[in-house]
């Protein structure tokens, strides 16, 4: 995905989150993840960004 | 407002001058209709004063104050803005003043997690930034505009109404030695964000506002720290806001820290308050000596602009005619533009022939770069301040993420002032398409950008081979280039000058390089350094077509 694209990706996704509301975040989150796992067709890759999204909460105590 | 500190706090770090107050001729019965009026003399009044002067053209300025501005204000010199300045002649002062910087970093929750590089190659000439503080910058241009012949400063003379009339404009101005009536042709309101100018013509700024408010403080204070911008977001200093820092001359530290939403805005900014979150501040910085505050204001970001900046006989440059976030530095770097924009323009049609048309291109060009750092530093806006929950959650995922992973990064670079590309306005000749026997994309700087500046030799650049008119460059081995002598015929039948600038593409393989070019390339040159057009091969018929293009020839 080029530059401008992920930037337009970034604001997408704090609009999606902004329209379920943060009761249902996790849930949305969750679907959303099952969704991009299906459509990146790649268990490998899938599990590289699971790992590296549970690290990137662990090293900056960063969870919110 | 920005509010001292203490009043002598404030004077102990800047020596303010006190302008003379000179008496209108108006008021001894001159009536004459000046060529250009320009009200504010700020930097981008100024800038557009000595710009003006430089095309010959004689300027009156009008400012109520009679000294430089006070307080927290514009401090970001970007690379284009220093070249402009250079192109007046009065960067020197700015170079030997100011710090110049070409990093930055980024810290979420007090660790590293970004470091900014501004582009800078080996034979540019000045650095991507630098810092000066606003009274600086103003001092420097008004004592250049205080020398400069064509220049008529009134400092102390206050615009109380503007009036449109059917030749131009009808000002009438407050001064200590009396009231009187100023009469103009043309009119540059650079009177700032509370333009007096534009209430009086009931013109109204249009766009939004941003959630979440900064104070912003200068302090004093010695730190061997380099200059760099330092952003810190949701630091322990100031937890869930965010931070900025930059080094300034004197020795002078500019802090801006976000407000969270329940801060009540008298309460922050009383005096303990202020010291309190800056204390804070300080130390997290690492910083061990002693601090004094020197001024603080209330920051908050707007995106708002005129419809339309030019009315009839008034442009609008600067803050008059737009407000931007502070993030990015776009405010006065884009005021700069404004200036060398509207300058040759209007020098063009007072001296030239050309049609006044020309000036229709201003708004569309200037307004259009507005409404790009609309879109950029709203974007810089809410990666620094989340306006929602939502944008609160991915910035913060994305913070999270940059430590290890590059692709994120983007998303943090403030993406700092870059000159617009006017590759849009019509007065622009893009490049062939495939149709007209072009369509490869070729290297360098296109139709439309910013010329890229570069070292030729040890004291000499592109710009200084520029002049203060349209330019010609020509990758030639000889000075003797077929054609060139048409086009000079062309442009000087509209009363335009053009310089033809030969540069020898074995001497000066900068250039080759940094533009990709050919022998034989050729480039058409604004006075305000964009480029109209530009050519593998040079061809008088083409050039002569652009230049017409470039007047307005072609409808605007």
């Amino acid at each position: 995905m080029n530059g401008a694209d992920f930037d337009r990706a970034y604001e997408y996704l704090a609009a999606a989150l902004d329209r379920v509301g943060p009761q249902h975040e996790s849930a949305f989150l969750t679907r959303l993840a099952l969704l991009l796992a299906h459509d990146c067709a790649d268990l490998a890759a899938f599990a590289r960004a699971l790992d590296a999204a549970v690290q990137a909460g662990e090293d900056g105590n960063a969870s919110p | 407002m920005p509010i001292p500190a203490q009043a002598p706090e404030a004077a102990r770090h800047f020596d303010y001058p006190r302008f003379a107050v000179p008496r209108a001729a108006e008021l001894d019965g001159l009536r004459t209709v000046h060529p250009v009026l320009i009200v504010g003399a700020g930097p981008v009044g100024l800038t557009s004063a000595l710009a003006l002067a430089r095309a010959g053209i004689p300027v009156v300025v009008v400012d109520s104050k009679t000294s430089v501005s006070e307080g927290s204000r514009a401090i970001c010199i970007a690379r284009h803005s220093i070249e402009t300045l250079d192109q007046l002649g009065v960067a020197e002062r700015f170079l030997a003043k100011a710090l110049p910087w070409t990093h930055g970093t980024s810290f979420y929750r007090g660790e590293a997690v970004f470091r900014l590089e501004m582009p800078h190659a080996e034979d540019d000439v000045f650095m991507p930034m630098y810092n000066l503080q606003q009274q600086y910058i103003e001092l420097f241009l008004a004592e250049a505009a205080e020398a400069a012949p064509l220049v008529e400063l009134r400092w102390g003379h206050r615009l109380e109404d503007c009036v449109c009339t059917a030749d131009g404009v009808k000002l009438t101005i407050e001064s200590p030695h009396g009231r009187y009536q100023l009469a103009g042709r043309w009119l540059v309101a650079a009177d700032g964000a509370r333009s007096r100018v534009r209430q009086a013509l009931g013109l109204a700024l249009n766009g939004a506002s941003y959630e979440g408010r900064y104070v912003i403080v200068d302090v004093h204070m010695r730190s061997a720290y380099p200059t760099e911008r330092r952003a810190f977001f949701d630091p322990p200093a100031n937890p869930g806001a965010t931070v900025l820092v930059h080094k300034q001359p004197d020795d002078i530290w500019r802090i801006d820290y976000q407000l969270s939403a329940d801060d009540d805005a008298d309460a922050a900014l009383a005096d303990d308050a202020i010291r309190a979150r800056v204390g804070a501040i300080v130390d997290m910085l690492g910083e061990a000596g002693p601090w004094t505050l020197v001024w603080r204001s209330l920051y908050k970001a707007y995106t708002l602009c005129l419809d339309d900046y030019r009315h009839g006989p008034v442009l609008f440059a600067g803050d008059a005619a737009h407000l931007v976030p502070i993030f990015g530095v776009r405010g006065l770097n884009s005021g700069f533009a404004d200036a060398a924009n509207l300058a040759w323009k209007l020098a063009a049609v007072i001296t030239g022939r050309v049609p006044e048309h020309l000036l229709d291109s201003y708004s569309p060009e200037r307004r259009g770069a507005t409404l790009d750092i609309f879109a950029q530093a709203g974007r810089s806006t809410r990666f620094m301040t989340p306006q929602s929950r939502g944008q609160r959650l991915v910035r913060d995922a994305a913070l999270a993420l940059a430590r290890q992973h590059d692709f994120v990064r983007r998303l943090l670079d403030p993406r700092q002032s870059v000159p617009y590309s006017y590759i849009d306005s019509p007065l622009t000749t893009p490049d062939p398409g495939p149709g007209d026997g072009g369509g490869v994309s070729l290297p360098g700087p296109a139709p439309g950008s910013a010329l890229l500046n570069v070292r030729l030799a040890a004291g000499d650049s592109l710009l200084d081979r520029l002049g203060a008119d349209f330019s010609l460059l020509v990758l030639s081995a000889t000075d003797v280039l077929p054609g060139a002598a048409e086009l000079v015929r062309h442009a000087a039948a509209d009363g335009v000058p053009i310089r033809i600038v030969a540069l020898d593409p074995d001497i000066e393989s900068a250039v080759r390089e940094r533009y990709g070019a050919h022998v034989g390339s050729a480039w058409l040159v604004r006075p305000d350094r964009h480029i109209c057009a530009r050519w593998t091969a040079f061809d008088a018929g083409a050039a002569c077509r652009a230049l017409d293009r470039a007047l307005g020839r072609a409808g605007v």
